[in-house]
Order: C-alpha cells, then structure tokens, then sequence
C-alpha cells in the first residue's frame, strides 16, 4: 500500500499542476468580468477557422494563410473605473516571466509602461502579449496564440504593407 | 593529495575568472538594472529575441545595408532622466568601467557633455555606449551586436534620441 502512496501522489500533484490557470488567463477571467464600460473582446479558434474558410475570397492567399494560424484572440481595453491597480499590472509583468513568456521589448516612462512579450509553446505554438499599462491604472491587454512561423512574420508584414499602399493610393 | 588540492585551485581559479568576467559585463547592466524600476527614469529595451525576430522579417522598405545593420544588432537599452541629470552622470561615468572602452566621440560644450565609447574585439565592435547629458536630461544609451560605425552613423540620424546626433561626425570607414 505504501510503495503506492508516492505514485499517487505524484499523479495528483501532476494533475493539480495542469489545472493551474496562466497568471494571464487569471489577469484576463479577474478583469473581464468586472469591466462593465470597458471594451472585451475574446475570439475562439472556432470562429478564427471559420472566419478563415469564409473570409478566403476576400483575403488573398498570402494574408488568409498566416490568418488561419491564428487560434485565439483576447483583447481588453481597460478604463480607470475598475483598472488594476499599479500592483496588479506589476505582478502580471514578473509572473510572464515565470510562464516563459520572454521579452520582445519594453517602453517605460514614469509609470506608464508598454512591453511586447512572446513564448515558444509545444510544436510551432506562439503566444503573443502586448500589454500597455497608463499611470491611472488603465490600459490595454492583448493576447494571441497561433502556429506561427518566422516565414508567417514575414507574410503579416507584407500583408501590412499591402494593406498601407492600398490605403495610400 | 597533492593533485586534489592542485584540481580545486584550477577549478576555483576559473571560478574567479568567470566571475571576474560577470562582474566586468554587468558593470552597465547593474546601471540599468538599479533603475530600470525608477518612475524618475525613462526606460527603453529591445531584447535580443526582438533583433532575431527582426531579421527574419523582408523589408523592402529600408536599405538593404542598413536592413543588414539592423539585423546584426543584439540588445538595445536606453535610460534617461531630467531629474538631477548631473548626478546621474556622474554616477554613471563612476561606475561604468571605462577601461574597457575606447573612446569615440567626445562632445564638451557649455551645455552639453556627449561621450560615445566602444568596446572593441578582433576588430569588431561588440558594443556602443553614449553616455550623454545636457541642460535638462542624462542619456546612457546601449547598443549591444555586431556593430558597422559607417552605418550606425546614417541611422543616428533617424533616431530622435539626445545627443545620438553627434554620432554622424565619426569617421566613415575607407
């Protein structure tokens, strides 16, 4: 029965470890809820599939093939109302580190702050967050997950790049 | 016993070495990590993965050569205050070992004190410091890569940072 007792155990502590939620996922589930004026979007990779498979006759192929590589969006725009506050933003920031997020790169100035941070996941899985904090406790928090790829960087930034001549013409 | 104690020196010595080393590469890095929290500072940092990202991206844009420039670049850290600017510039000269670094560029007027410095390994220069301050603001700023002085001078010129002007006086390469 003893010699049991440490295989459970690990198995239980295994399965509490997956359970864990991201500090974003907590950052993003804590703040979405109380935002009542505040904008929250959250897209599904349901709906970035479809949004693919429907939208192909508009968005030419160079653009709907990095498009399909994006699984999940989730975007909140917080006003002052019910912002984090400065200790919350800042927790968030220490606690990408300990997720393996990675910094791309950050501005600073007084207490307003703006960082760009990214991990490698399993496979080609990437999580993109830029994260904006404002000195009254607002700002903007984006995240995305996706199967991208360098030569996918370099489709989004030509696809920008249409996307301005266009606009300029 | 005699060759135990013979292999803990070794190994201690190499220790030391390589602490020596840290020490010597965290002499800016300690600079910047004393107030890279401090509201008084403005704080700006590209990490190396940002310049890897970077390289990978075609830009049809921007000149092949200072695409090249761009590319070849590793780290990027700025730090600047308006708040007692001559203090920090005085801590700054005093704790950034200046031995190991070339100096580059010296501006010394009524109002300004620009020093760019290199530091410089096989001919190739690994890293560009300005340590800058004017009436109103102290600017250390860190280029860190393989660094091309004829084309880092043409894109000082683009850059709105204090004092990264005067870079565009040094010596073009022949």
């Amino acid at each position: 029965m003893k010699k049991l007792l440490l295989p459970i155990a690990l198995v239980v502590m295994t399965l509490s470890a997956c359970a864990q939620t991201s500090s974003l996922d907590r950052f993003y589930n804590k703040f979405k809820s109380s935002s009542e004026g505040d904008a929250n979007i959250a897209i599904s990779p349901n709906f970035m599939l479809q949004a693919c498979f429907s939208g192909k006759d508009n968005i030419k192929g160079e653009a709907g093939s990095w498009l399909k590589k994006v699984t999940e969006v989730r975007l909140l725009i917080l006003d002052q109302k019910k912002a984090p506050t400065a200790r919350e933003w800042s927790d968030l920031f220490g606690s990408l580190v300990d997720d393996h997020f990675e910094e791309l790169f950050s501005i600073r100035k007084g207490k307003d702050r703006v960082q760009l941070m990214s991990a490698d996941r399993k496979g080609d899985l990437k999580e993109l967050v830029f994260l904006a904090a404002g000195e009254d406790g607002g700002g903007l928090f984006l995240h995305f997950k996706g199967h991208f790829t360098a030569a996918d960087l370099e489709k989004m930034q030509s696809a920008l790049q249409e996307n301005q001549s266009k606009k300029a013409q | 016993m005699r060759s135990t104690i013979h292999k803990y020196c070794i190994v201690a010595l190499l220790m030391m070495g390589a602490t020596g080393l840290q020490a010597q590469e965290d002499a800016i890095g300690k600079f910047f990590g004393k107030y890279i929290e401090d509201s008084r500072f403005t704080v700006v940092s590209v990490s190396p993965k940002m310049f890897r990202l970077l390289a990978k991206v075609n830009w049809d844009t921007i000149p092949a050569d200072l695409r090249q420039t761009v590319t070849k670049l590793k780290s990027l850290r700025i730090l600047s205050t308006g708040s007692t600017p001559r203090q920090f510039y005085k801590e700054a000269l005093a704790r950034i070992d200046m031995k190991e670094y070339e100096e580059l560029i010296t501006v010394r007027s009524k109002n300004e004190d620009v020093h760019f410095v290199v530091k410089e390994e096989g001919g190739v220069i690994h890293e560009l410091l300005m340590i800058a301050l004017d009436e109103s603001d102290f600017t250390l700023m860190s280029f860190v890569g393989d660094i091309d002085l004829d084309k880092m001078s043409r894109l000082s010129s683009s850059m709105s940072i204090k004092g990264m002007e005067n870079l565009k006086n040094v010596k073009r390469k022949k």
